[in-house]
Order: structure tokens, then C-alpha cells, then sequence
């Protein structure tokens, strides 16, 4: 019953978020958006439901991908416009070649390596035939494995034999059933569900190894659309602060519009939206600081020399430039 | 004789022709490429993707994959020959296990074995022995129903001579059952070799193996997140070549030896 | 007097095909000396091959027994070696020399490689396919093919020849000629030959008895002494007695019209060949 409300309201907020602004007939610029699915996504699913983007004079068409890889193929075909993916993913293309940049932050969630070896308590312990799965290779939870693996044992490739690529519900479900792999480096939701499993444990956080929070994802967009459509742009950078800001201001309400989402109960989503680390902003954090490793380590060429060549003005002037050394602001980049 | 002649002439300039037409695609590929319509991102030149594959060649990684994926594949397809073997000795035995084997057949044989990983995964879990798996299923189908056949479709006059000769049990399978049902044996084989191939490839880059054991599919599916699209290429590039090699010099060459010259094909 | 070789006692066969019950033999009796050559003829069905299939050891019979030199035989055995009708009877993936080889070898006739080449050769020269040793099956016409066939079975030393309808789907000439060279090469190995036919003339040219069956149930009928003087010839006036015995007794109630038939069919140089389908 409670379902048959549920479609039946939705339906209505469909119907009201394509046909409100026909009402008020403005303008709709068609704005291709590409995502993937989970706790990370919440502003976008938020947006979604209470129309955001139309608000902003946007008609967004949504495209869900498996993989930040995926999201990144997307763009560089022109299948979409904006796409949201982490970090690592992004310098890679840009390394490659690719003309974007990123257009702004996109949520902060802690990500944790969780075994349940109770024998495996820091990355020294994993002998080689025990494998980690991490959702692809080049993928944010892999390059900060590598990075904990330099810290720890000195070299970033010290694991890389020991990686499996695993999406990650396949993951939680190898992991949580004790096939296969030996451990899962992966975000909400499945980091608490994995999290809240007897004897379950984390080997090591993001903070831990990056040593300050920085973005999960973040809103890219090709300089091409940027330049062309700058008003598309500024309304896109607006509609997720905005959805941002309503998450932070109305989790109860955003848990109950989320809940059958994740097929989860609205009490739980609530849980998870507040759990410990959780940070729905669209501030940059830590967007240089993954590049330095990955040139050293080599996945990439060079790092980017300074924030100008990977973000576009909007992000530039949040972080600004202090005279005389840099800001706190200025410092959480690296 | 002359016929034989005239036949490997033809072939040779069937060779010849096909050899053309790959160099003319593969300059056609360059120079499109060279006109910058499309980003090299997504479509790279070929000079780039054949400098980048001996890099590859050089540096060994690709030639380790490969070694992998030939030593995965060898123990897929060893044991779906084996156990095909067995499956297909029991249902000649029992006409009731022949008519199981025969429904499992008709419906196992459309599914692609790829399509059992999820499966296989929470069964075997990851790693190397879900990868023989999806082989073994997925090439176990042909050799099964081309043995089944190629046994049943030697000639009832020959497995009577072979008696009439003394022979029975194993000796007669292995001196009359196994060389007349071969045309169908090496037909199950070159499908099931294909399929084996595919699979191992499909289902690295569905699951992605890992890291140190990952063959061919691994490379190219790491290449592809690292957006190292030349060297996606050049793995492609190294399979079509393992594909053709096997079956020119591989099973070309065995046809030509045996079924061809006993005059055992329709041909 | 030779001795009885073979000895087919009260020969039984029935075949259940669903609930239908086949009488293919019903008590066949005969006796065969060494060295003879016995010619089967009878109606379509009435259970030549199954006879025949019987005394390689192919098929069990359900009552009597055949016995060879003193012993009932079992089961197969080289020393009965069967000839089929069938151009598939040789294996394809060998040639000509080794599928003779491949009977000697896996009988232990010759333990040497050398020693099975030569007996190869013999044979092959037996059949007159010296200089064809070499040739995949698939390259022999159908007539060499059952040279081939003959020169294998011989070439194991069997002491009785199986032959079920041999020349059956051989064109005329050739199996005129063959007809011939098996004669000659009966008389060179002294081999017992058990011959099927469907054809009269062949059954009078080439045995010393005619063992003459009847269908439905597959009973001997008459067993027929041929006493003609080799080189036999169709000219000779015996032939044609024989001819029409054999006739009658396959229940053919007007000789002189069949013998109009043969007549115009001899006009016409076709095989002398006549169907022995009872409503023709
Ligand atoms: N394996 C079998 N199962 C059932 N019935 C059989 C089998 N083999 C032969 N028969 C039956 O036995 C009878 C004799 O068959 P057989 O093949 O011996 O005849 P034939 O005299 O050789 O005929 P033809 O001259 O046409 O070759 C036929 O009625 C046939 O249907
Ligand atoms: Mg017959």
C-alpha cells in the first residue's frame, strides 16, 4: 500500500516536474547528466524528485553507469554533457587528453578497506594469494590503495597483484559471504553494511592514508559545454548546490525520499545519512593532492601544475589565492 | 595430384586476397585517423596502436597475459575434453543418460558462459578458477555435441570390421570410433577452442580476474580505465592474431593432414 | 571326401520390433565342406544377411547353433571374415596398404612392419591393385574399393569368406569381372566362400552348391549341386536348367515369361541381372 502511494506520489512529482514548467512556459535547455548509482548520488536523486534542475530553467535527462570508467567513456563520447566521478578518473582522462575540467565538488563519504580476517590488521598482513577487490583498476578506492601502499610498504604496485576488480555490490556480497576475497575497499552503503557484520573491520580509512577528507566524486564537465552553453553551466553548478544544501538542511526528509531508492527503510537511510564522515557539499577538497601521487607513481604523465589547468572559474574562485601563502582552503587541496 | 595442386593454389590466392584486403583496412584505419575528424582519444592511428603494442611486446607485459590466458584456456578446454569424453562414453552406454545429456545439451548449449559468472562467482568465488569454469561450460556444449554425433556417424560396417578383426572396449574406440568420428572431433574442438577463447576473454572484463593472475581480457579492461586506448587496440590486436594463428597453423594445418586428405569432409 | 567345415544346425533368429515378432530364420540347417563355395540366394528379407551375420558372430542367434571345425562358435572372429555390400566397409583415414596393414598388425598376423608390407603387396597383387597402394579410399572407385575390402579379409587368413552380396552395387562389368577374379582367387587360397546374392546368374557362375531360401519364415528350400565345369559360361545348356530350378523354387510361376523378359533384356545388353521381388 505503502508502495502504491509511493509510485502514485512520484508519479504526480514526474508529471509535476515536466509539465510545472511547460505551465510557466521558459526556456528548457536540455542538459545530458551522467551518474551512477548509490549513496554518493543522493543530491542527484534528490534533484530529480524535486525537479532542481527544471527550477534552474535545465531539462535534465539522467543516465545511470556501472562504473566512474563508464561515466568517463560517456563524456569523452558526447553521450553527456556533465558526469560525476572520482578524482582519479578524471586526471586520467585529462592526462590523456581529454578537454575538461571540474565544474565542482561533489560529496565527501568515508572510504574504508574492510576485511574479516581478524589475522589482517594493516596492509603488511595480506599475503599474496589474498585478493582486495576495489570497483575497477584506476578507480579512487585503487589509487588510494596504492597510496596506502607506499606509505606502509613502501611501494605503490606492493598490491597491485593482489587487486580484483569487482563492482560493488558483487564486492559486499563476496566479501559478506567470505568468497573469494579476503577484502573490499568500497564506500556507503556497503562499507556500513559490511562494517556492521560480526567481526567485520576496517584496515584503513581515506583520512588516514590521504590525511585530511577530500571529494568522493566530482562534477565534471568538457570545456567545450562550458564555453558554449556558459548559462547551462552556471544553472548546473547552482541546481547541485542547491540539492546539496537541501540534503544537509532536511535529512529526514531526504531519507524518506531516498529510502525506497535503496530498497532500504527510511530510519536506516537516515542512519547512513548521518553517519560519521558523511559531508554533502560542493566544495573542492583534495583536488591536487592525487595528482602529485599518481605522476610519481605513474599512472599518469604529470600532475597538474596548478588548480587553474583542472578547474574551472567557479571552483577557482571558492578556493581563491591567498597572498602571502596559501589558505586553510588553499591547503586542503594537496 | 594436379587437383590437390590447383586446390592450394586457389587457396593461396584466397590467402593472398584476404591479406590485401586487412593491409588496404589497416591504411584506410591510418589515414582516417590522420584526418583528425574524430577525437584520437576514441579512435587512435594505427602506427600509434602498433608502436604502443611493441612497447607492450617489449616491456613483456602483453606476452605474460597472453601466456596466462593460453595456460587458463589449456585447462578450461583440457577439462571439457575430458569430461566431455566421459560424459559422451556413459550416454553412448546408457541410451537413458543419452537422452539427458541430449536435453541439458538443448538447453545449456544457447546460454553463453559468460551468462553463469554471477553464479560461478558465489560458487567458486573469484579468481582464476571462476575464469576455468566459464571456459570449461562454455566450450564442454560443442565438444559434447560433436562427439556425440561424430561417434554415432561412423559407419556401423567399419565398427563391425574392427570387430571382425578382434578388436573390442578401448582398443576399438581408440583404432576405429575416435579417427572416424574425427572430422566431428576436430569441428568440436575448433568450436570449442573459439568459444574457450571468447570466454576467457568475456569474463576477465566482466570480473576483471586480478592483478597478478589476469590474462588478455585483464589487460585490456585495465588499459581501458587507465584510458589507455592504443594498447586496448593492440590486445585486440593480439587476439584476432592468437585467432587466426591457432586456427591457420593449428587447425588448418590438421584438417589438411587428416579429414581433408581422407576425403572425410563434404567438401 | 573332405570334411564338414561348417556345420549351421537348426539356425534359429526371430527380431522383436515392438510387439511384432520377425521370423528371419527358422531352423536353417546346412552343411559346408572345406574349400567349398556356397552361394545364398532367396526373396528380399529372407534373412540372407541375418544368416550370414549369424555365422560371423555379428548377431546371436535365439535357437541351433554354428559350429566351425568342431567348435560352436560365440562372437566374431578372424577366422570368418565378412565382405559387406557396403563401399564404407574400409576406413577412410587409411589407405589402400594400410588398411591392409591395420588387419594384420591388430591381428598379430605379422609382427614386423616389413614383413605386413610384404604381405600387403602380395595381396594387393592378389587383386590386381599393385601400384594403388598408396590411395586413400575416397579415391577408389567402387570396384577397387571392394577389391580392397577382399584383399583385407583375405589378407588375415580367415578360414571361411563372408561375402554379403559383394558386387550388390556394382555395375555390371565390373562385377563380371569380378565374378571372375574372385573364382581365380578362390582357386589360388582354397578359402571357404559363403556367398549372398540376389542375382541367379551370379549365384550359377560362381558356387558349387545354390542353399536356396524362402521368406517369411527364412527356411531352406533346396540346396542345389552345381556341378558345371569351370570356366563356366551363360551359353552353356546345364546354366539354363539350373537357371529355371531356381527359378521355380523362388516362386516364380511363369518361367517363359520371365524368360522373355531375360531374352529382351539380353537384346537390350543390360545386366542379366533379374529382380527377384515376388510382385514383379
Ligand atoms: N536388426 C534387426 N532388427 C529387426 N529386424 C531385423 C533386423 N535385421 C534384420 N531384420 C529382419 O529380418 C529379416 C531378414 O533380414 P535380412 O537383412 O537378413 O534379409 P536379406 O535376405 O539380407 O534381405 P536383402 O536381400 O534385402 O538384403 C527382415 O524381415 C528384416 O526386417
Ligand atoms: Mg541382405
Amino acid at each position: 500500500m505503502r508502495k502504491v502511494v509511493l509510485v502514485f506520489l512520484s508519479t504526480l512529482l514526474v508529471i509535476g516536474g515536466v509539465l510545472g514548467p511547460l505551465v510557466q512556459a521558459a526556456p528548457m535547455e536540455e542538459l545530458k547528466i551522467a551518474g551512477q548509482f548509490g549513496l554518493v548520488y543522493a543530491p542527484l536523486m534528490v534533484a530529480k524528485a524535486r525537479g532542481i534542475f527544471e527550477r534552474h530553467g535545465l531539462k535534465p535527462v539522467w543516465k545511470e553507469y556501472g562504473s566512474g570508467g563508464a561515466v568517463r567513456e560517456a563524456l569523452i563520447s558526447g553521450e553527456v554533457d556533465v558526469g560525476f566521478m572520482g578524482i582519479p578518473p578524471f586526471l586520467i582522462g585529462w592526462d590523456k587528453g581529454c578537454e575538461w575540467k571540474i565544474a565542482c565538488g561533489f560529496v565527501i563519504v568515508p572510504i574504508g578497506l574492510v576485511t574479516y580476517d581478524p589475522n589482517i590488521k594493516s596492509l603488511k598482513d595480506f599475503k599474496p594469494e589474498d585478493k582486495i577487490a576495489v570497483p575497477s583498476p584506476g578507480s579512487i578506492q585503487h589509487i588510494l590503495l596504492a597510496m596506502a601502499a607506499e606509505k606502509e610498504l613502501g611501494d605503490p604496485n606492493a598490491l597491485d597483484n593482489n587487486i580484483v576488480a569487482m563492482a560493488h555490490p558483487d564486492g559486499a556480497a563476496a566479501l559478506i559471504s567470505k568468497k573469494g576475497i579476503k577484502a573490499h575497499f568500497t564506500t556507503p552503503p556497503y562499507l556500513f553494511e559490511e562494517l556492521s557484520q560480526p567481526g567485520f573491520h576496517l584496515i584503513v580509512d581515506d583520512v588516514t592514508i590521504f590525511g585530511h577528507p577530500f571529494n568522493f566524486n566530482v562534477g565534471v564537465a568538457s570545456e567545450r559545454f562550458h564555453d558554449r552553453r556558459p548559462a547551462a553551466y552556471s544553472s548546473f553548478v547552482n541546481a547541485i548546490g542547491e540539492a546539496m544544501a537541501w540534503i544537509n538542511c532536511n535529512k529526514e526528509e531526504a531519507a524518506k525520499l531516498l529510502a525506497p531508492e535503496f530498497g532500504l527503510t527510511p530510519e536506516k537511510t537516515l542512519t547512513y545519512l548521518n553517519w560519521e564522515g558523511m559531508n554533502y557539499t560542493s566544495a573542492p577538497y583534495g583536488l591536487m593532492g592525487f595528482g602529485e601521487f599518481m605522476a610519481k607513481a605513474g599512472y599518469i604523465k604529470r600532475a597538474p601544475a596548478s588548480l587553474e589547468e583542472i578547474a574551472f572559474e567557479n571552483v577557482l574562485a571558492i578556493v581563491g589565492s591567498r597572498a602571502g601563502g596559501p589558505s586553510e582552503i588553499e591547503k586542503i587541496q594537496y | 595430384m594436379v587437383k590437390e595442386t590447383r586446390h592450394l593454389k586457389k587457396e593461396k590466392n584466397k590467402t593472398l586476397n584476404q591479406a590485401l584486403f586487412i593491409v588496404g583496412a589497416l591504411i584506410g584505419w591510418e589515414l582516417l585517423a590522420r584526418t583528425g575528424w574524430f577525437p584520437p582519444l576514441l579512435f587512435p592511428k594505427m602506427s600509434e596502436v602498433f608502436t604502443q603494442l611493441i612497447a607492450e611486446i617489449v616491456n613483456g607485459e602483453i606476452l605474460r597475459r597472453l601466456a596466462f590466458s593460453l595456460y587458463i584456456i589449456l585447462w578450461g578446454l583440457g577439462l571439457a575434453v575430458l569430461t566431455s569424453a566421459v560424459v559422451t562414453t556413459v550416454a553412448m552406454l546408457s541410451p537413458l543418460v543419452s537422452a539427458w545429456v541430449q536435453a541439458l545439451m538443448a538447453i545449456m548449449h544457447p546460454l553463453p558462459g559468460i551468462a553463469i559468472l554471477p553464479i560461478i562467482i558465489l560458487w567458486l568465488g573469484t579468481g582464476s578458477r571462476s575464469i576455468v569454469a566459464v571456459i570449461w561450460f562454455s566450450s564442454i556444449w560443442p565438444l559434447i555435441a560433436n562427439l556425440h554425433t561424430g561417434l554415432r556417424s561412423v559407419p556401423t560396417t567399419q565398427i563391425e570390421v574392427g570387430r571382425n578383426l578382434g578388436l573390442k572396449g578401448i582398443a576399438l574406440v581408440r583404432s576405429i570410433l575416435i579417427p572416424g568420428a574425427f572430422p566431428y572431433i576436430l569441428t568440436g574442438l575448433r568450436v570449442g577452442w573459439a568459444r574457450a577463447w571468447q570466454a576467457s576473454v568475456a569474463a576477465e572484463m566482466v570480473f576483471g580476474a586480478s592483478g597478478g593472475e589476469g590474462g588478455l581480457g585483464w589487460f585490456i579492461y585495465k588499459k581501458r580505465f587507465f584510458m589507455e586506448i592504443p594498447s586496448v587496440f593492440g590486445g585486440m590486436v593480439i587476439i584476432i592474431l592468437i585467432g587466426l594463428l591457432v586456427e591457420r597453423l593449428c587447425f588448418e594445418g590438421v584438417e589438411v593432414r587428416t579429414v581433408r586428405r581422407w576425403g572425410m569432409t563434404s567438401e | 571326401m573332405k570334411q564338414d567345415q561348417l556345420v549351421v544346425e537348426s539356425l534359429s533368429k526371430r527380431f522383436y520390433v515392438g510387439d511384432r515378432e520377425i521370423n528371419a530364420l527358422d531352423k536353417i540347417d546346412f552343411k559346408v565342406k572345406n574349400g567349398e563355395f556356397i552361394n545364398l540366394i532367396g526373396p528380399s528379407g529372407c534373412g540372407k544377411s541375418t544368416l550370414l551375420r549369424c555365422i560371423a558372430g555379428f548377431e546371436k542367434p535365439t535357437g541351433g547353433r554354428v559350429i566351425l571345425n568342431g567348435q560352436e562358435i560365440s562372437g566374431p572372429g578372424v577366422e570368418r571374415m565378412m565382405v559387406f555390400q557396403n563401399f564404407e566397409q574400409l576406413f577412410p583415414w587409411y589407405t589402400v596398404q594400410e588398411n591392409i596393414m591395420f588387419a594384420l598388425k591388430v591381428t598379430g598376423r605379422a609382427v614386423s612392419r616389413a614383413e605386413r608390407k610384404e604381405i600387403t603387396g602380395a595381396y594387393l597383387k592378389l587383386v590386381g591393385l599393385t601400384g594403388f597402394a598408396d590411395l586413400y579410399p575416397h579415391q577408389l572407385s567402387g570396384g577397387m574399393k571392394q577389391r580392397v575390402a577382399i584383399a583385407r579379409a583375405l589378407s588375415v587368413r580367415p578360414r571361411i569368406l563372408l561375402m554379403d552380396e559383394p558386387f550388390g552395387s556394382l555395375d555390371a562389368m565390373t562385377r563380371l569381372t569380378l565374378q571372375e577374379e574372385l573364382i581365380r582367387i578362390w582357386g589360388e587360397t582354397k578359402v571357404t566362400i559363403l556367398f549372398v546374392t540376389h542375382n541367379i546368374e551370379e549365384a550359377i557362375m560362381l558356387g558349387d552348391r545354390i542353399v536356396v531360401l524362402d521368406a517369411n519364415p527364412g527356411r531352406v528350400k533346396a540346396i542345389i549341386a552345381n556341378q558345371l565345369a569351370r570356366p563356366r559360361s551363360p551359353e552353356a545348356k546345364e546354366f539354363n536348367l539350373i537357371w529355371e530350378q531356381i527359378h521355380t523354387l523362388l516362386g516364380f510361376k511363369n518361367p517363359e515369361q520371365t524368360k522373355a523378359e531375360k531374352n529382351v533384356t539380353q537384346l537390350f545388353g543390360d545386366e542379366r541381372e533379374l529382380s527377384l521381388l515376388p510382385h514383379l
